[in-house]
């Protein structure tokens, strides 16, 4: 691949990223309910870091409740794509566009991911204001680039969310129990020590358990670059995954005619 | 002139217990019961466990204190989304008008229309709690259950009626749907479903008197303490008072949108 065939290529990622998250921004009631759920989240943790007597960092709880918001983003926004796009009755165009089916979704799931990185900066702000979270400015920069990559990544891994829910019918309650297993498992409120020793290998395939780890660290001044590189590595497998499967059964739906059922 | 004589109070009961029910198969989106399962017990299980693991990592409470919260609030999620539905779904089907031209008392009619989603209030949170129970390692003895059960009957009427309410505002007000999850979310943490009401701010515990479950969720936590049964008296009562209240505000609030829609057309 030439350097202008990338350049182009990502040019035309970033423009239907922005169409999609105009697209997804006009169903006003979602986009407000993706931010204020995660509020409460930080009011959960909040109360009950303050029934535990504040033994843990304060910073940490809101960018975990932060990044408990973008896991429900991403899980009902990727979930949830071929539903949305059937119901706009756009599903078919997209599926008879001479592009890769993937690098038509992939836009949309990245869309989604975006909405759960403006409510993880939400609830950060939320806490700033509201229970007085100290953010030190000089590690905003460090933050905001592991945010960038967590979203980046996230979008990738909601590619094979998407893939895996193409054919369902009632997509979000499928999705919805799914959520706070993924929660858990990903450490982002509490670290991964804290799981059962069979379940912690698992928490390092998720790009989250990387991203939630470098975002606290970047937070702290701590060193962030193992697991800003760790959550940029688990996305690209999730994107390579992702949009082979995706691919596969996009090819084998319209193989056997099976486009009406999406 | 042909005059027709009101039905008696009994026949009107059980003509609106029909009603109400039939409505509740109609209306409430969950006929296949994979989809329920999902979405009103497999996701409580999930994130009662989810709330254990993270208050267990805190350091607050123990695994029966997110038990009985998250088994709680299973049962306000469907009553109350069943209750905004019980209106706004009529509308969205276009039977409303079916119900604004029926000579049947709107006061049975819709506080009727309250129990088939209570009942399936108390169905979504006995799943969970059994979940839960076997997840968690936590059981509660034959009595506490029946008790817990009994008292939570109360907090899906009013959380019913509560919804209820809400759906009344959503025939004339958009975005209902945004208004319930965020009662919800509300509920979860003014009833003290799933932080300790002591860590409050005092406005919060002040105000929350009005929300649905906050009664029941004090009695239940009292449950096998030794003043239980004074505690158990006093909040089965204040939880009756709220469920009526929400039922007044709901009959009140329709009423007034029922003439209103009638004087103008």
């Amino acid at each position: 691949m030439n350097m202008s065939a990338a350049l182009s290529g990502a040019v035309s990622f970033l423009t239907a990223t922005r169409f999609h998250i105009r697209d997804l921004s006009r169903e006003t009631s979602d986009v407000a309910l993706n931010l204020i759920t995660p509020i409460f989240y930080a009011c959960i943790a909040y109360f009950l870091h303050v029934a535990g007597g504040r033994q843990q960092n304060l910073a940490d709880l809101m960018i975990g409740a932060g990044l408990m918001g973008m896991w429900s983003s991403i899980m009902f926004g990727a979930g949830t794509v071929i539903k949305a796009q059937r119901y706009q009755g756009t599903l078919e165009f997209l599926l008879g566009s001479p592009k890769r089916f993937s690098s038509i979704i992939i836009p949309i799931t990245t869309a989604a991911s975006v909405f759960g990185a403006a409510s993880m900066l939400l609830t950060l702000l939320w806490g700033v204001v509201v229970f007085d979270v100290r953010v030190d400015l000089a590690h905003v920069p460090g933050m905001t680039l592991a945010a960038l990559v967590t979203t980046l990544a996230m979008g990738c891994f909601g590619l094979l969310i998407a893939a895996l829910f193409v054919q369902a019918r009632r997509a979000e309650s499928m999705a919805s129990p799914m959520i706070a297993p993924l929660w858990m498992l990903s450490g982002i409120l509490v670290p991964v020590s804290g799981l059962i020793e069979p379940l912690r290998p698992v928490s390092r395939v998720l790009p989250m358990s990387w991203g939630a780890e470098a975002v606290r660290a970047a937070a702290t001044g701590s060193p962030y670059w193992f697991g800003l590189a760790s959550c940029a590595a688990t996305g690209v497998v999730y994107l390579l995954v992702g949009s082979w499967a995706i691919n596969v059964v996009a090819r084998r739906s319209r193989d056997k005619g099976e486009v009406n059922l999406w | 002139m042909v005059t027709r004589s009101q039905p008696h109070i009994y026949t009107q009961v059980i003509s609106c217990w029909n009603t109400s029910f039939l409505s509740f198969r109609a209306l409430f989106n969950w006929l296949a019961p994979r989809h329920f399962v999902l979405a009103m017990v497999a996701t409580p299980i999930m994130e009662l466990i989810f709330f254990a693991f993270l208050g267990s990592n805190l350091g607050v409470e123990d695994a029966r204190f997110f038990l009985l919260g998250g088994a709680m609030l299973a049962a306000c999620t469907p009553s109350i989304a069943g209750g905004v539905m019980a209106l706004t779904s009529e509308r969205h089907f276009g039977t409303f008008e079916h119900i604004l031209v029926s000579r049947r008392s709107r006061s049975y009619l819709l506080l009727m229309r309250a129990v088939p989603y209570s009942f399936m209030g108390i169905v979504a949170s006995v799943l969970t709690l059994a979940g839960g129970m076997i997840a968690l390692r936590v059981l509660l003895s034959p009595r506490h259950l029946i008790m817990f059960i009994a008292l939570l009957f109360l907090g899906c009427l009013s959380s019913a009626f509560f919804g209820m309410a809400l759906g009344v505002l959503g025939l004339v007000a958009s975005n209902v749907f945004l208004l319930m999850n965020v009662a919800i979310s509300t509920i979860s943490i003014g009833a003290a479903l799933v932080v300790p009401l002591s860590v409050l701010p005092k406005w919060v515990q002040v105000t929350s008197h009005v929300l649905p479950v906050r009664h029941v969720a004090q009695a239940v936590r009292e449950m096998g303490s030794q003043d239980f049964k004074g505690a158990i008296l006093w909040n089965a009562g204040s939880e009756v008072l709220v469920a009526a209240v929400w039922a007044l505000v709901m009959l009140a609030s329709f009423s007034r949108l029922e003439s209103r829609m009638r004087r103008e057309g």
